[in-house]
Order: structure tokens, then C-alpha cells, then sequence
């Protein structure tokens, strides 16, 4: 599985990329830009990202406006529904509006933060990326 | 292109020291001034070097670097030649 994370704190990435690393190679992106030009560079070179995890307050371009872009992006190159990628957001307290349009647009899931392991596998199981116990 | 060229030094420096937090921060350098000059394959070769060594991936790193090092001089070559491809 291929994965993008896109996260502009220090600690919280460093903890989705060593958490997540255990089902697949990751990428790891420090603000919104980087995480659109990392999603580009995945479609030019045919290698999709299975799962994206966005932080929604980012520097440069934040998540929700990173979501909408990935999903544009996709129905440009005429990706098939089943080819997306999966979209979950990570959130701080606070950003109930966010999280709602990120609905809106196209994610999957979102994961508050401090980030339960035990709830990301559960939700990263639900959206079928991985088997549930 | 000196500054790319000077990065480019500071970058291979610091892969022979297997310096990571260096690594990163020549090759997002490299990235930015390949930005504003539209040099593509710059970008991407810089760009996949950061993304290799932030997994933590040293050999990926290096692989990245060498591209760069190879995409940088073919840009200095094609400055170096006038149009009509002739050497000055």
C-alpha cells in the first residue's frame, strides 16, 4: 500500500509515519503544497497513493483545500471510483466546520488528534484497507 | 544554477556523512530555486530525494541524488551550447 502523509507538526508526523510504515511505504509532506506536489508526482508516474492522511490546518494550503484538489485531480485524469484514494482527515479540537466539508468534498474518515491507534486501525479497516479482527 | 551547483556540493557532503537532517535541507534548496526557474526534473529529482530520506530511506536517497547530479549537468551542458547544438 502506498501513503501519503501530509502533516506540518513535527511529532504527529513523525508518529503517523512510524505507525503507519507497518503496511506500507509512506510519504511524508510538511505543509499543503508539498502534499499536492507529492499527489501530482503519483499520477504522472502511475504510482497511486492507496491512502492519504491530511492534516486540516496546514501551512501554504490546508486540508480541506488539498482534498478538494485531490479529488479534482482524480475525476481529471478519469480515475476510476475504486482507484481513489482514501481520504482521512486528521483534526484537532476545534474544527467541526472543516471536518464537515471535507465530507462534503469527498474523504473517507477523519481521526482526531492525539491520534488513537487502536481507533486508526479500526477506521482504516472500515474504509477496507485493512483486514478487520 | 551556482546555487544549485553549491547545494549540489552541500548535498553529496552530507550523504557521505549520512546526515539526514542535511540531506533534507540541500535537497529542499535544490527543489525551491528548481521551482522558480521551471526546471521539472530538478523539482522531482529533489523532491523524491527529500521523500526518500524522510521515510529514512538512505540508499533510496542517494539513488535520487545521483539523478540529480546527472539531470543537473545535462542543464548546465544545454546552457553551455548555443542553439544550432555547436559548442561556442
Amino acid at each position: 500500500m502506498r501513503i501519503l502523509i501530509a502533516e506540518d507538526d513535527f511529532t504527529s508526523r513523525r508518529f503517523l509515519l512510524k505507525f503507519l510504515s507497518q503496511y506500507g511505504e509512506c510519504d511524508v509532506t510538511v505543509d499543503g503544497l508539498e502534499a499536492l506536489d507529492a499527489f501530482l508526482l503519483s499520477i504522472k508516474e502511475k504510482k497511486p497513493y492507496d491512502l492519504v492522511c491530511l492534516d486540516i490546518m496546514m501551512p501554504r494550503v490546508d486540508g480541506v483545500k488539498v482534498l478538494e484538489t485531490i479529488r479534482s485531480l482524480e475525476k481529471d485524469n478519469r480515475l476510476k471510483p475504486e482507484n481513489r484514494a482514501k481520504v482521512i482527515m486528521i483534526t484537532a479540537l476545534g474544527e467541526t466546520e472543516y471536518v464537515q466539508q471535507a465530507f462534503a468534498i469527498g474523504c473517507e474518515a477523519y481521526a482526531a488528534k492525539p491520534i488513537d491507534t487502536e481507533k486508526l486501525v479500526q477506521v482504516l479497516a472500515k474504509i477496507g484497507l485493512v483486514a478487520g479482527k | 544554477m551556482d546555487d544549485i551547483a553549491v547545494l549540489l556540493r552541500r548535498l553529496a557532503a552530507a550523504a557521505d556523512a549520512f546526515d539526514s537532517d542535511l540531506i533534507e535541507e540541500a535537497a529542499h534548496g535544490i527543489k525551491e530555486i528548481a521551482n522558480q526557474i521551471d526546471a521539472e526534473d530538478l523539482k522531482t529529482a529533489a523532491f523524491k530525494t527529500e521523500l526518500a530520506i524522510r521515510r529514512g530511506n538512505v540508499q533510496e536517497a542517494r539513488e535520487h541524488i545521483a539523478k540529480l547530479k546527472d539531470t543537473f549537468n545535462t542543464y548546465r551542458k544545454r546552457q553551455r551550447t548555443p542553439k544550432g547544438g555547436k559548442k561556442a
